[in-house]
């Protein structure tokens, strides 16, 4: 099952697309902050990644 | 530096220059009135003396010429002191006898005329011990006499000297100097005086000279030197002026780009922070409309989630609204007393979920005994959401809000400290203006129009108080809003 990533700093955005792509049968992981983000990509591996391009850091 | 040096010596030399070019001017001009002042003195007195001698003359050819009258000639002639007559033989004919001195000063005169004058006639002065006389060859009943007389000073102090030289403009004194340099008579005083230089007589007063005196502090170098100190300095003045113009100008230009830049600034963030809550609001409603969600309780949810972020953008666009009404000073206030407890808990209330979802630790500490404070609640209200949304949005990885409400020396304190980021102690006091925010990079990704504390600031001056901050960059921030308790302060 394809792995997605979704990082916002919006937790309400992540929140929605979380909800909608697991209802479409992903799996997803989430952060709200590089930091966060760059650990889990590290981790997890996942297949797709939705980066906000407003957040730095 | 050089340019400076060459500058400066050229200045110097040609100072030097325009000195001695007035210096110059100057005694050609004082040569001019001395000559002139002469010749004026000499015509005066030459009329004077020759209508005095045709009168004597006349009285001379008279037949008879007795003492008396020719004293009365000599008592209506001002200018003349003292007059004695003198046939070819050297005796005396008038007046009959020397008078006081006279002989020693009359007497040698006789042994400087010469026969050719007998012979030749005419007039001339003569110096006998200091004085000068006038001799002039008269008829009497076709024989030759000699007249002498001696000026009187003080007529020709007042009829010949005053009369032509004390109308006399120029900066300058113009004096008469007797025959041992003595003034005898100057314009003005001569105290201190420096002398220019010295015409003498050529007929007349023999000896005797006109001078020509600076007043102190006059002279043409000195003249020169004021004149260049003041037109250095007039000069001088005007630079300043255009200086301060320049930078001025300069100012405002850099103020006026800057203002520009913040303005398309804060178009691209308010456009941003409309799109946050509205993307928001569609994905949810869409994802409802879909019917994706099942769970009643999570339905629950996504309803209070697209309720909040329609609070989140009207709390934006009162703002902003507010923000445009104030710009335009047409924002009124309504300011009732208001209880303080409430309003901070109501506040902190449209706050709850963003507090609770960020893990944010909110302590609050009302004082008990507050009494009701006069303000407009709505613009406090704002004011201090404002102030909770920059703490919420501020902090990192510390989350803890502190939100208190003391009476201070009169005046209601109400203050919002965070943990977060801090501001650098150069930036605080900008941040009250409008458009403004802070560091670029640290802030950049986080929404925010720059107008949030310009609109505290507005709110709390609008009460009569103000808003203060204190924070340290990396330890958090605390700003206090101040509110005068007395409605009438």
């Amino acid at each position: 099952m394809p792995r997605i990533l979704i990082v916002d700093d919006q937790p309400e955005i992540v929140r929605g697309l979380e909800d909608n792509l697991r209802f479409e049968g992903y799996q997803t992981t989430s952060a709200t902050n590089g930091e966060d983000a760059l650990a889990l990509a590290m981790s997890d591996a996942p297949d797709l990644v939705l980066l906000d391009p407003c957040c730095r850091g | 530096m050089a340019p400076a040096t060459i500058v400066a010596g050229l200045g110097y030399v040609s100072l030097r220059h325009w000195e001695t070019a007035a210096d110059q001017l100057f005694r050609e001009q004082a040569r001019d009135v001395a000559a002139m002042a002469t010749e004026k003195v000499e015509m005066m007195l030459r009329h004077a003396e020759d209508a005095f001698l045709d009168r004597l003359q006349v009285l001379l050819s008279g037949v008879r010429v007795d003492d008396r009258t020719l004293d009365e000639l000599v008592a209506q002639s001002r200018l003349v002191r003292r007059l004695y007559i003198f046939d070819r033989r050297g005796r005396l004919l008038h007046p009959t006898a020397w008078r006081d001195d006279d002989a020693a000063v009359f007497r040698p005169l006789l042994a400087q005329i010469t026969p050719g004058f007998w012979d030749r006639g005419g007039k001339r002065e003569v110096v006998s011990r200091g004085e000068v006389l006038l001799v002039a060859l008269l008829k009497s009943h076709g024989e030759p006499v000699l007249v002498a007389f001696a000026r009187d000073l003080d007529a020709l102090r007042e009829d010949i000297f005053e009369a032509t030289l004390g109308g006399l403009e120029s900066p300058t004194i113009v004096a008469i100097l007797d025959h041992q340099g003595r003034p005898v008579y100057s314009r003005a005083s001569l105290d201190r005086a420096e002398r220019v230089l010295s015409v003498t007589f050529r007929e007349g007063l023999p000896s005797w000279s006109v001078a020509v005196y600076l007043p102190p502090g006059a002279s043409p170098r000195q003249t020169v030197r004021r004149q260049v100190v003041i037109f250095t300095a007039a000069f001088g003045a005007l630079l300043l002026v255009i200086l301060a113009g320049l930078v001025l100008a300069w100012r405002l230009m850099r103020r006026e780009a800057e203002m520009a830049q913040l303005k398309s600034d804060f178009v691209a963030n308010v456009s941003h922070d409309l799109k946050t809550p509205l993307s928001v609001i569609r994905m949810f409603g869409e994802t409802l409309e879909m019917g994706r969600v099942t769970d009643a309780a999570r339905r629950q949810e996504y309803y209070r989630v697209i309720t909040r972020e329609s609070e989140r953008l009207s709390r934006l666009i009162d703002n902003v609204l507010d923000f445009s009404r104030i710009e335009g000073g047409r924002r009124t206030y309504d300011i009732v007393p208001t209880a303080v407890e409430p309003l901070i808990r109501d506040t902190l209330e449209a706050f709850a979920y963003p507090l609770a979802q960020g893990g944010f630790k909110v302590e609050t500490r009302v004082a008990p005994d507050l009494p009701e404070v006069p303000m407009d609640t709505d613009a406090v209200g704002q004011a201090l959401a404002n102030l909770i949304d920059n703490a919420i949005k501020y902090s990192r990885h510390r989350r803890a809000i502190a939100v208190d409400a003391v009476l201070v020396h009169g005046e209601l304190a109400i203050s919002v400290a965070d943990e977060g980021m801090g501001i650098p102690a150069e930036e605080q006091r900008k941040i009250f203006e409008k458009f403004y925010r802070v560091g670029r990079s640290e802030t950049q990704g986080r929404r925010g129009t720059g107008v949030g504390l310009a609109l505290v600031k507005h709110v709390a001056e609008a009460h009569h108080g103000r808003v203060t901050v204190e924070s340290q960059a990396g330890a958090g921030s605390r700003f206090t809003l101040w509110l005068p308790v007395r409605g009438d302060a």
